[in-house]
């Protein structure tokens, strides 16, 4: 049965449900998009099928969020609530029914990211925890930790500081990498209060994408370790990219840009 | 919620089930208000309009749930509280509200979220200076609301929960939840309750002797300042 931090939604399923939750946590640049990437090949090439979502992709209030911080007028309360009714819609249109047909959820950020936003926006963190309280407890939640001074180059490499992700519409300053440090820093400190709460597996996230593809791999493959049919666990990451894929369920879902995406990052890697 | 102390500002909110005559009491007293040049400042539930696309195609397209029901509601209330009461709260004014957060611990209880957490969502709001809940029999509200057999909508008659096929069955059957909520809430809250099937002057004047007790130091209107300071003028001179 799933299981919520706090009080269950209305209609929450009451059986068992097989397949398993797993979250990628971590601050901007940390590259969690590259090692979701990775994994989703790899748990789809050992035969089980993935759904992966991330934040502000719901059907019901995305768009409308978009639009709604690019015009930059909620304040705090309103916008984490606005965020909490983007995620809601999420979990249970999207992620609990492909739980319940037994799929690999994989979500890009989870409530802590969307907690940890609030909370440095001055939101209360006992009453952002409430608020999240209908969530369900995943079955793994890694945490890709890495220090500002890895994540500095990462950011300034992929476009700079985003308006966003350096915190400019509450910290009011003339530097923007100014912004971003105290931003991200903030940020680190709530993840690392965070980390024993809600049991994160802490990944040393500093690394190289290879290293760290391989100790998210171990991780995820012992958590899904029995809802795998056949011998075998995932595959470890040596030999992975070469490697033609051949997959069960889902033949189409490998698009071009996706094996490009592979090539990049083992040319990164080199 | 929190206390409204500290702030110079006062506010008095109305609710009760559809067809209770809150909305035509709270214009009363507005205008009341009004007359006496008191600075007054009005809100609506689901007026925001920073989430309304939301929540129309929300409902529209049937797309809410009961708990994105609630956190849709919570996020306009809450920027409604950012942009439109707190800031004349603190400035000194009236401020009014048809329907506020008891609004949503009736609703989306009655839809079956847990009260716990519909009342901790909640939880950043002031409580009122005064909650006036309009207190009616359920078949007078109905009577009120269907005799003219109106087009109701989906989720305004409750036809998510599943209650019954016919939308006026629905209907009945949800607004008997909601006032089972109302009624729970008056010694929690504290609500000033007012028969709602006397006579609508009655009514009137229950509430505003009610409300009169709370106004003094509430901010006047630009021409009542005026005066006060050709007073204060007419003092020294």
């Amino acid at each position: 049965m799933l299981q919520t931090y706090w009080h269950p939604m209305p209609a929450m399923p009451a059986e068992d449900v097989i397949g398993k939750l797993i979250v990628l946590e971590g601050t901007d640049g940390v590259g969690r998009s590259t090692q979701i990437e990775l994994l989703k090949n790899s748990l789809e090439s050992s035969g089980l099928a993935v759904y992966d979502t991330g934040l502000t992709r719901s059907n019901l209030a995305g768009r409308d969020l978009q639009q709604a911080k690019e015009g930059h007028t909620m304040g705090a309360i309103t916008q984490a609530l606005y965020y909490a009714t983007d995620f809601a819609d999420r979990l249970l249109n999207e992620m609990i029914p492909a739980l319940r047909a037994g799929y690999v959820v994989l979500t890009d950020r989870y409530i802590y990211s969307l907690m940890a936003r609030a909370i440095v926006r001055g939101a209360d963190p006992r009453w952002i925890r409430h608020v999240y309280g209908f969530a369900v407890v995943p079955d793994l939640v890694l945490y890709l930790q890495a220090d500002l001074q890895t994540l500095i180059p990462r950011v300034l490499s992929s476009g700079g500081f985003d308006y966003w992700e350096s915190g400019a519409d509450y910290i009011h300053g003339d530097s923007r990498y100014d912004c971003f440090v105290q931003h991200q820093d903030a940020l680190l400190g709530i993840f690392s209060q965070m980390v024993e709460e809600y049991a994160f597996v802490v990944v040393n996230a500093n690394r190289s994408v290879k290293e760290v593809a391989h100790d998210v791999r171990r991780y995820v493959g012992e958590a899904v370790a029995d809802i795998q049919s056949g011998a075998g666990g995932l595959p470890l990451v040596e030999g992975e990219f070469s490697r033609p894929l051949a997959r069960g369920g889902h033949p189409s879902s490998r698009t071009v840009s996706d094996i490009i995406a592979d090539l990049l990052s083992t040319l990164q890697d080199q | 919620m929190r206390p409204i102390t500290g702030m110079p500002g006062k506010l008095f909110v109305v609710e009760g089930i559809d067809g209770s005559g809150k909305s035509t009491q709270i214009s009363l007293l507005y205008k009341w208000l009004l007359s006496q040049m008191y600075s007054v400042f009005y809100s609506e539930w689901n007026s925001s309009e920073l989430v309304k696309r939301t929540t129309s195609r929300g409902k529209r397209k049937r797309l809410l749930t009961p708990t994105t029901f609630s956190l849709i509601h919570a996020t306009d209330f809450a920027d409604r509280c950012e942009q439109n009461i707190m800031p004349p709260l603190k400035a000194g004014a009236v401020v009014m509200a048809d329907r506020y957060a008891f609004t949503a611990f009736a609703r989306d209880v009655a839809r079956g979220c847990h009260p716990q957490w519909v009342r901790e969502l909640y939880t950043f709001a002031v409580k009122p200076t005064v909650a006036f809940y309009f207190r009616v029999p359920l078949e007078v509200a109905l009577d009120r609301i269907l005799s003219g057999r109106p087009e109701l909508k989906w989720y305004e008659a409750g036809m998510d929960l599943g209650l019954s096929d016919d939308p006026y069955k629905s209907f009945e059957l949800f607004q008997g939840r909601i006032l089972q909520e109302y009624d729970k809430m008056v010694d929690e809250f504290g609500f000033e309750v007012i028969d709602a099937t006397q006579p609508i002057a009655d009514q009137q004047a229950q509430v505003r002797e009610i409300v009169s007790k709370h106004l003094d130091g509430c901010l006047k209107r630009p021409e009542g300042m005026r005066r006060i300071v050709a007073d204060l003028e007419g003092k020294e001179g």
